[in-house]
């Protein structure tokens, strides 16, 4: 019967591995969660030359400051909208592509075609902004130049200025820039996937389609639930760089997102507990969602992510 | 193997995150060595400060600019600028918050001045002045000083461009080009039209709108970092109105705020009545100041309403680098209607500072510091911070005679005051002024503006600066000829600018406290101005400006409009019982 190792001879024996992962297990402490106890800011009314010390005990004022803005709706139905857009597109988009880029016979057009894909996503959001800000642009832009010249408008459109249109343009540009990298890891589920199973559905007389469905879509779906878990904590987090480099006052309407909101009463207002305060409830909410997003899993399906 | 190198990784994992990330300075850091053959004492030896300035416009000269290496022969100072790319507000919360200090901060917003002293971050700087910059002290600042002081009776900063002896020794002209700017090219076109008005102005884009279709007849930058924030003055300005940079104005004795002065819509009714016509640029809401500078240059654009020298001063400087004596950018001072008596476009306030450049508590030399400005405050040091050198010059002012002086003294010239000899701008600095809309600052011309006095004689000086200021000294040829069609010469320039003055004293630096209700509500105001302004002035139909217009003043009512109008009122009123003005 084997002897459970005990803890010390386990460190003793795995001590140099230990050593290699504990700088970064000290820096996640560190910058992770250490600062973790500056959310009593948000209890506070905090002033940062003064500090706790000289600051006063406020409960959750902040908190009910918030909750009972004008632009709270406003702000919470912006972020909803634009961040649900962005974790349905990100979910299928990427898989639709992983499953077109795994149909590809010429093994050398399947990675050209994938590496070209992922480009995008190393790209900064500002020279995205930049490049979608020229190429929207009413004024020689060109897209209009395109549509004018096909004859499917008569005069140009100012795309940024369209209220109604900014979610999906700002879905459409995420889409553009992280399909490539998001399919990489159902292309690699989708590898996984045992060949014998395609060639016995072959023989049995299925089609590329009834192949994809009955085979390749149930193959990767667990990393689709999975990785669908993942993203449903960020329903309110719908990122600041779309809204705050594509935004306008035209759009504003539709483009000021909680993340923007932060950075304006935070950053540029200096009211760090109002900020604070709105980026713990965001975390709470955040919390549960991804609590009952696992639950939910586990009991309509055999995966989940914990 | 294995070990060492397990070892290696965790050491150099360790120290690459204990590594300090210091912010490069602005100038590459390096405190220079003093130049060769100088044998340095204490007083002399090279010190760099490093300053905060609120202005991402600000350009830095280098340290070798003539007039930044002119001072550090003098002082053995250099000043490592610290530039925010956008929003410097956001950059002094975020120091306000940590310790990471410069050694002095140029504060333009005194409430969050006011942040910082309540939080101790800046030295109280009067005995620090008495004791190392005596005559600032004493002679300088003796008509404003206690105006200056802080509630709890200190001094926290020095202003700048402070003026200072009686009227005649200060070059007190008010000066803006912030009002509507056109190309020269259509106006000459149509015989030197003048735009005198409103309605001038509107025919004038029609006509332009006409002739040249591919061109927009105006565009108005009101997105990010553009000239959102100018609109109220000009508008104020065009109707004759006292107006204060927190978008309130002095309207029939009282204070009152944009939305409730009756002209002031009338103002915007008229921009969005351009926009109604065709005549704006479709993208002038999400325009930046970057954007309206390239369409100007690349001939989108024929006018502007918005600060003028920028994009002018490079429009004039790429005509001249392709070699085009065609077109001009000029401003002009436009009334709304022919009811207004006097436009008040260049606002001005006599000495009252509110802030200034301030000395934090991680200053490396405070006293060393107080030297350096006490010389940059007495004549010789102030000639020097504006290139003027060897400025006993007995050549003739041209061009050719004149290079590498920025002012000459003209000793043929019969002096206009008694005993003092006359300085000019030299030929050589104007024809290089139109050359490059950079060579002020590349040369560190505007270097120290901000640590001295303003334009004007020192009355232990020997010299005076005053004097007559011709400024057609800096107009090329063209730029001569084009003014001269609207009778406007380097002499008059100054009457032409004091007409369109407006001594907005009384209401300026009416500062609210952090924190309390009226500050935020400023804030909110202020931020919610920038995303509803923009589309006020681009609604579709008359009815949609009204109710846009309407929308936008409900909801500054709600944000506190009434409390923070309030609150200025009773500043306003208690300066003018403090001030003795009824």
């Amino acid at each position: 019967m084997p002897v459970k190792a005990s803890l010390r001879s386990k460190v003793s024996r795995q001590r140099y591995l230990l050593m290699m992962v504990a700088p970064s297990l000290i820096f996640v402490a560190v910058f992770s969660y250490l600062p973790i106890w500056g959310m009593l800011i948000a209890f506070f009314d905090y002033n940062p030359g003064l500090g706790f010390a000289g600051s006063k005990f406020v409960g959750l004022r902040y908190f009910k400051e918030f909750l009972g803005t004008s632009d709270f709706l406003l702000l919470m139905r912006n972020t909803v909208a634009i961040s649900s857009l962005n974790i349905a597109c990100g979910t299928v988009f990427p898989v639709a592509f992983a499953i077109l880029i795994n149909e590809l016979f010429v093994p050398r057009m399947r990675k050209l075609t994938q590496t070209i894909s992922y480009l995008p996503h190393f790209i900064s959001y500002v020279v995205v902004a930049n490049i979608a800000t020229t190429m929207l642009s009413p004024d020689g832009g060109a897209i209009n130049r395109l549509l004018l010249g096909l004859g499917v408008i008569q005069k140009p459109i100012f795309f940024l200025a369209i209220p109604q249109g900014f979610w999906f343009l700002i879905s459409a540009i995420n889409v553009w820039k992280e399909t490539g990298w998001a399919a990489i890891i159902y292309i690699a589920s989708i590898a996984n996937i045992d060949p014998q199973l395609y060639e016995a559905a072959t023989v049995d007389g299925a089609g590329r389609m009834r192949r994809i469905w009955h085979i390749t879509l149930p193959g990767i779906l667990p990393t689709i639930i999975v990785l669908t878990i993942m993203a449903l904590p960020d329903l309110l987090n719908a990122g600041f760089d779309p809204s705050y480099l594509l935004g306008n006052p035209i759009v504003s309407d539709f483009s000021r997102v909680l993340d923007t909101h932060i950075y304006a009463v935070g950053i540029q207002q200096g009211r760090y507990p109002l900020a604070t305060a709105v980026g713990l409830m965001r975390m709470g909410v955040s919390l549960v969602l991804i609590l009952s997003a696992n639950s939910w899993a586990r009991r309509v399906s055999e995966y989940s992510l914990f | 193997m294995k070990r060492l190198i397990a070892l290696f990784l965790c050491v150099s994992m360790i120290l690459a995150a204990c590594g300090k990330a210091g912010e490069p300075a602005a100038n590459g850091g390096q405190t220079p060595a003093p130049a060769q053959g100088e044998s340095p004492d204490a007083a002399l030896a090279p010190i760099r400060f490093s300053v905060f300035a609120p202005d991402s416009t600000r350009k830095i000269p280098p340290d070798d600019a003539p007039i930044v290496n002119q001072v550090f022969e003098k002082t053995g100072v250099l000043l490592d600028w610290i530039v925010p790319p956008a929003e410097p507000q956001e950059r002094l919360n975020i120091m306000l918050a940590t310790d990471d200090l410069p050694d002095l901060i140029l504060f333009w917003d005194a409430t969050i001045m006011k942040q910082f002293i309540e939080a101790g971050k800046l030295l109280d700087l009067e005995d620090l002045m008495k004791e190392n910059a005596p005559q600032a002290y004493e002679l300088n600042y003796v008509g404003f000083r206690d105006r200056i002081r802080h509630d709890d009776g200190k001094m926290y900063f020095l202003p700048g461009y402070y003026s200072f002896g009686d009227a005649a020794d200060s070059l007190f002209y008010p000066e803006t080009s912030t009002t509507f700017t056109a190309r020269t090219g259509l106006l000459e076109e149509l015989g030197w039209y003048d735009p005198k008005d409103f309605d001038a102005i509107f025919e004038l884009l029609k006509i332009s709108k006409e002739r040249y279709p591919e061109m927009s007849p105006m565009a108005l930058a009101l997105g990010p970092q553009g000239h959102l924030e100018l609109m109220n003055g000009i508008g104020a300005g065009a109707y004759g109105l006292a107006y204060e940079d927190s978008n309130i104005l002095l309207y029939d004795g009282e204070i009152k705020y944009f939305t409730d002065v009756p002209e002031m819509k009338e103002w915007y009714a008229y921009l969005n009545k351009i926009h109604r016509a065709g005549l704006l640029d479709v993208e002038s809401p999400v325009m930046s100041l970057e954007m309206l500078k390239e369409k100007l240059v690349s001939g989108k654009i024929f006018s502007f309403f918005g600060s003028g020298w920028e994009p002018g001063s490079e429009f004039i400087a790429y005509m001249e680098s392709i070699g085009s004596d065609e077109q001009c950018m000029w401003y002009f001072f436009p009334k709304a209607n022919d009811s207004v008596e006097k436009t008040t476009y260049a606002r001005y306030t006599e000495d009252l500072h509110t802030s200034g450049l301030t000395l934090t508590k991680n200053n490396k030399d405070p006293a060393r510091f107080f030297k350096f400005y006490e010389y940059l405050n007495t004549e010789d040091g102030w000639l020097s911070s504006h290139g003027i050198v060897n400025y006993d010059f007995s050549g003739e002012n041209t061009v050719e005679n004149t290079q590498g002086y920025d002012f000459v003294v003209l000793n043929d010239r019969a002096p206009i005051r008694e005993g003092m000899k006359l300085v000019l701008a030299s030929e050589w600095m104007g024809h290089n002024w139109n050359d490059d809309e950079n060579w002020w600052w590349s040369r560190g011309l505007e270097n120290f503006g901000a640590f001295k006095y303003s334009e004007g004689n020192h009355p232990l000086g020997l010299y005076d600066y005053v004097g007559d200021r011709d400024v057609g000294m800096w107009w090329d040829d063209n730029t001569k000829r084009i003014y001269g069609e609207y009778g406007i010469t380097g002499l008059n320039y100054w009457e032409i600018m004091t007409e369109t003055g407006s001594d907005v004293t009384l209401i300026s630096g009416l500062v609210l406290e952090p924190g309390t209700p009226e500050a935020i509500a400023q804030v909110t105001m202020g931020e919610y101005i920038k995303t509803q302004l923009p589309r006020v002035i681009v609604a579709d139909t008359e009815a949609d400006f009204e109710a846009r217009w309407n929308e936008m003043d409900k909801k500054l009512t709600a944000d506190g409009k009434d409390v923070f109008v309030a609150k200025k009122s009773e500043l306003y009123k208690e300066r003018l019982a403090d001030w003795g003005i009824k």
